[in-house]
């Protein structure tokens, strides 16, 4: 398969882990189930995690769910956290 | 394409949204379009402190690009078919 | 989305405004580059008014500057707005083309109405129209519905048609009046007194973007025959026709299919030679150019006035009694008209006039044939021919929702790719699993079955075997420590042995007698060549289950995915064929499986089956493969199975402490790729074959370590336990040729070599299973949410003990085929794990909480047990073993 789009290399991650940033300093860890070309995608076993900055210090919060849909326009980079080559 | 085809299948099936505003709703999703925007019936709250208290609204127009999220069950989905219907979508466009 | 221009110059009526054209046409837009492929949708005709429905790119002032700007100086006196209901509050091309250029309205009107061109949508004053005899539905009396509308438009079309089908014209609007600017000249003030305004329309869109609805439309024919037919200026126009020709409509492009262009290609002239460059360009063109689109555009303009001409030549067309005159007339007085009404009279009017109005806003601006045409355009958005293709997900879940295998066999082949593992439904993924391991299970009981049927002629035999090992069978064994009455020195091997000594299993693979030779012949095996063959056995057993140590010998992790998307690509195309009943070539799939690849120092074809969708594929892969395919396939799984991330990960030796996911991994290896194995084996492979999947397995691998995963055993299971069947099915009917029978004692020779001394391995340690158990009987932990991921079957039956039926599955048809020292070296080795299970299973009896999954698991302890010892004919229960009877 050759690589010529950016979603071709999204593709490669259906099934598997990937780690997504969306807006609002928020990210994603979970299963790729599916996208389109406006990034929306569909996450299984994902946990969310919220950044948050009170009082100088930085606060995450986490969230698990088992399927998850995530709009496109918030997502800002998407990425496989298994990927080191 | 891909996405409106997925939630129709999703369609009177409980559904929690969370909005971009960080309201969050839960309710039976009624019915979608291609822009995916929902309509939710009985909606109710599922986290008090996100949630408007929106009184006696019971059903509910968002529109698809106010959609953070969308909360579903892993028993509504079916993962192999919807990873290959990606793959189709893919393909197609490529054509 | 525009999908035409209009070009209102008027050739011949004005001369003037040819030259002031000249700078509005610099610009202009490459169709090709902004619209292309757009033009094989607009076959409609009358799609001229597409624009007044969905809005033009044209803005007041800019576009259409009807008097106010530069163009419309040169010929102010012909502009004029006419107020009309016809009209839509945002100018467009239609607008303009309907503002009325009669020499009464022009007089009628001074410039203050010329600024307020809506005057009607805005001021509340009804539009009294009783007075108006000559309106089409004030002589009805009635309010038209849309249906009367639509059908009186569509009579209209069709005089006009009829009217029109005087020779080659194209369809719809006919041929034009053989002297169209006479025609012109005289019809237009008379028949259609507030028609075009050939001013209005100068500053349309370039003529490009016009073109495939002109060219769909049918009308080359009245494009072009004007000039032709126009004798002043003739010999201009041929020259130009002539130029434009093979620029505009370059012969084979989308745009110059229309057959009817060719029998009205006029000239006979050479063509520009620099035209065909020009057309693609959005240059500033030459002035020959320049000229070139002007000539279109009149003779558009009077293609569309006549088609309109045509249209509201009809009797019907009176139906749009707004453009008329009077009409305009009736606005401009409407004040004193409306005096003698009384409030309620005029409140119904009011009323009345506001249907009617709705009713008439945009009737006639479309055709029946355009709102269809838009409506299918709008449909086409959501709906296709083909709802598998864009409305995939959706399709394919509701037929497996409805319980899949029903209606048309289309549905059901797509649907059959995704019930064998879909998760929820039928059964679902782990159910299947189950079924796979049954399978397998039941095929083993069977040729226990078989053999306990025929001990009997050897039972001196086995009672002397069984003297010597399990020591003397008697009454006498006690429930808590069966007596061991003949101690037999244990050979327990150091366990690291069993990955480190690899030589003797290498020694082996080596010495390769005539029979294994044949059988190897048999398979058409071509033999790994010895270098690369030394290089792989270099990279057996890994001590890492890292993903990434078996990925990076094949290519990469991002190569190896790449492949699973290509393998999956070429799957979804073999089933759309097959969907489609068209025939299905597999032998793209084929080569996107790199079986054989010999260019990666693991097959890359072994990689793909360390990702989860790499197996999940494999069920569909296999619907498309002959069964050489699938034979050549196996025999590079079995041959690298060393290298299989699945057997690493399965290993107590290289993963002492599975995680929940690698478990997840094992379960759903065993649920997809094993039962296709099982299946191939039982139906398709004959006995040489399943001779050659087990030498190459011997060959090439390390068998001890292989056996040390509860896959790894899985798979050699499979393969001995159906051998043991067709042998005994043979037997019966003695059809087993004595090459074979030969070749068979020496494969399992050499398998049996590899595995003794080294049997006990097979059991995975207390700390290993422990753990397994541990990770099992913990609720899915993975998913946050209440709803809990459905246990599986076979997990929560063993979920409070590790279930070793797999181990015993194994032994049993080791024993099988062996013979009697070979079953005697078995129980040798392993005789403290038989007394270690009827130990576990007598305390289990005796355990008095939860009595009955306490005694559930002792009957399964027990069951497991003599499905080994009955292939010996022996059986174990109530903590003694006993002869079988």
């Amino acid at each position: 398969m050759s690589l010529d789009t950016p979603l071709d290399l999204l593709k490669l991650n259906l099934d598997e882990k990937v780690y997504v940033k969306l807006r609002g300093a928020r990210e994603l860890i979970g299963t790729l189930q599916a996208f389109d070309s406006h990034c929306n995608i569909v996450l299984s076993d994902a946990v969310e995690t919220i950044y948050e900055l009170t009082d100088g210090d930085l606060k995450s919060t986490e969230r698990s769910s088992e399927m998850i849909f995530v709009r496109g326009d918030s997502v800002t980079l998407i990425t496989s956290p298994g990927d080191d080559e | 394409m891909l996405f409106f085809s997925f939630f129709k299948t999703l369609v009177d099936q409980e559904v929690t949204v969370e909005l971009k505003n960080d309201i969050e709703l839960k309710g039976t999703l009624k019915s979608v379009d291609q822009f995916l925007n929902l309509k939710l019936d009985n909606i109710s709250c599922s986290d008090e402190s996100k949630y408007p208290h929106f009184g006696s609204v019971r059903n509910i127009f968002i529109r698809g690009s106010t959609v953070r999220y969308v909360y579903l069950n892993k028993n509504m989905v079916d993962t192999n078919l919807l990873q290959d219907a990606a793959r189709r979508e893919a393909m197609m466009e490529k054509k | 989305m525009s999908f035409f221009g209009f070009d209102a110059s008027l050739p011949g009526s004005n001369p003037k405004k040819q030259n002031g054209n000249k700078d509005d046409n610099g610009k202009t837009l490459d169709f090709e580059e902004t619209y292309k492929g757009l033009g094989d949708y607009a076959v409609e005709e009358y799609d001229y008014l597409n624009d007044e429905t969905f809005g033009g790119p044209a803005e007041l002032g800019t576009d259409f500057d009807f008097g106010h700007g530069s163009a419309a100086a040169l010929n102010k006196k012909t502009e004029v707005e006419a107020p009309s209901t016809y009209t839509m509050p945002s100018r467009s091309y239609v607008a303009a083309a309907s503002s009325g250029a009669d020499p009464v309205t022009r007089t009628s009107l001074d410039d203050t109405q010329d600024l307020k061109p809506m005057e009607s949508l805005w001021t509340n004053q009804p539009r009294v129209s009783t007075q108006q005899p000559q309106g089409h539905y004030q002589t009805q009396g009635q309010v038209l519905s849309m249906e009367d509308l639509e059908r009186q438009q569509r009579q209209r079309q069709m005089a006009a048609s009829q009217q029109g089908f005087m020779g080659m014209a194209g369809p719809g609007y006919g041929m034009p009046p053989p002297h169209p600017q006479g025609f012109m000249q005289h019809q237009f003030p008379n028949q259609y007194p507030s028609s075009f305004s050939p001013q209005g329309m100068q500053n349309i869109p370039p003529f490009q973007q016009m073109q495939p609805v002109i060219m769909n439309q049918g009308n080359q024919a009245t494009m072009y025959q004007p000039p032709l037919n126009n004798p002043t200026d003739k010999q201009q126009e041929q020259g130009n026709v002539s130029g434009t020709q093979p620029m505009e409509f370059p012969p084979g492009t989308q745009l110059g299919r229309s057959p009817q262009m060719q029998p009205v290609q006029p000239s006979p002239k050479p063509t520009n030679p620099g035209s065909p460059m020009i057309a693609t360009s959005t240059m500033t063109p030459p002035p020959q150019e320049v000229h070139n689109h002007q000539q279109n555009k009149q003779t558009f303009v009077e293609t569309m006035t006549q088609q309109q001409h045509q249209h509201f030549l009809h009797p019907q067309q009176l139906v749009s009694p707004p453009q008329t005159p009077r009409e305009n007339f009736r606005y401009n007085r409407g004040q004193g008209r409306r005096e003698p009404l009384t409030a309620e009279e005029q409140k119904r009017l009011q009323i009345r006039q506001a249907k009617v109005e709705k009713i008439l806003k945009h009737s006639g601006l479309m055709t029946p044939r355009d709102k269809d045409f838009i409506t299918r355009y709008q449909l086409s958005q959501i709906v296709t021919d083909d709802p598998y293709n864009e409305d995939f997900y959706f399709q394919v879940y509701k037929i497996i929702q409805s319980g899949g295998i029903v209606g048309e066999a289309n549905k059901d082949l797509i649907a059959r790719a995704y019930l064998e593992h879909s998760g929820h439904r039928l059964g679902g993924r782990y159910k299947r699993a189950d079924v796979a391991l049954q399978r397998m299970q039941s095929q083993v009981e069977k040729a226990v079955t078989v053999a306990k049927e025929r001990p009997q002629k050897s039972k001196d035999h086995i009672d002397a075997a069984r003297e010597g090992v399990l020591g003397k069978i008697s009454s006498a064994m006690n429930s808590k420590a069966p007596r061991r009455q003949l101690q037999i020195p244990l050979q327990r091997l150091a366990d690291e042995s069993a990955i480190a000594d690899d030589s003797s299993t290498a020694k082996l693979s080596r010495g390769s007698t005539p029979a294994l030779e044949a059988v190897t012949e048999t398979l058409g095996n071509v033999e790994i060549d010895q270098k690369s063959k030394a290089r792989r056995r270099s990279s057996y057993a890994f001590t890492s289950v890292d993903q990434s140590s078996v990925l990076s010998r094949s290519g990469g992790r991002k190569f190896v995915l790449s492949l699973i998307e290509t393998v999956y690509e070429e799957v979804l195309e073999l089933e759309a064929q097959l969907r489609s009943g068209n025939p299905v070539d597999s032998a793209a799939l084929w080569e996107a499986l790199h079986i054989g690849d010999e260019s990666y120092e693991v097959c890359p074809f072994i990689s793909m089956l360390s990702f989860d969708k790499g197996v999940k594929i494999m069920p569909r892969i296999f619907n498309f493969l002959d069964n050489s395919q699938k034979l050549k396939l196996l025999q590079t799984f079995f041959g690298e199975l060393s290298h299989l991330n699945i057997i690493i990960i399965s290993s107590y030796k290289t993963n002492a402490s599975p995680s929940e996911n690698q478990l997840k991994q094992i379960e759903l290896f065993q649920a997809v790729f094993l039962k296709i194995i099982v299946s191939f084996l039982s139906n398709s492979a004959n006995f040489i074959e399943i001779m050659g999947l087990l030498l190459y397995l011997i060959r090439n691998n390390n068998v001890s370590f292989i056996s040390t995963s509860k896959i790894g055993l899985n798979l050699i299971t499979v393969l001995i336990s159906r051998a043991a069947l067709i042998r005994q099915d043979i037997n019966r009917s003695n059809v087993l040729s004595s090459p074979e029978i030969s070749a068979w004692n020496e494969v399992y020779d050499k398998l049996f070599t590899s595995l003794e001394t080294r049997l006990s391995l097979v059991f995975p340690p207390k700390e290993y299973t422990d753990k397994t158990v541990s990770i099992n009987s913990r609720p899915s932990a993975s998913s946050g949410s209440a709803i809990a991921t459905p246990t599986m079957p076979t997990i929560s039956t063993s979920s409070q003990y590790y279930d070793q039926a797999y181990i015993w599955q194994f032994l049993a048809s080791l024993a099988l085929s062996g013979k009697l020292n070979h079953q005697r070296i078995i129980i040798d080795e392993i005789r403290d794990e038989i007394f270690g299970t009827i130990t576990a299973a007598e305390e289990l009896g005796k355990n008095q909480q939860d009595q009955t999954a306490s005694l559930y698991k002792r009957e399964k302890l027990y069951q497991d047990l003599n499905l080994f010892l009955n292939v010996m004919g022996l059986v174990a229960r109530d903590g003694e073993i006993t002869e079988l009877k």
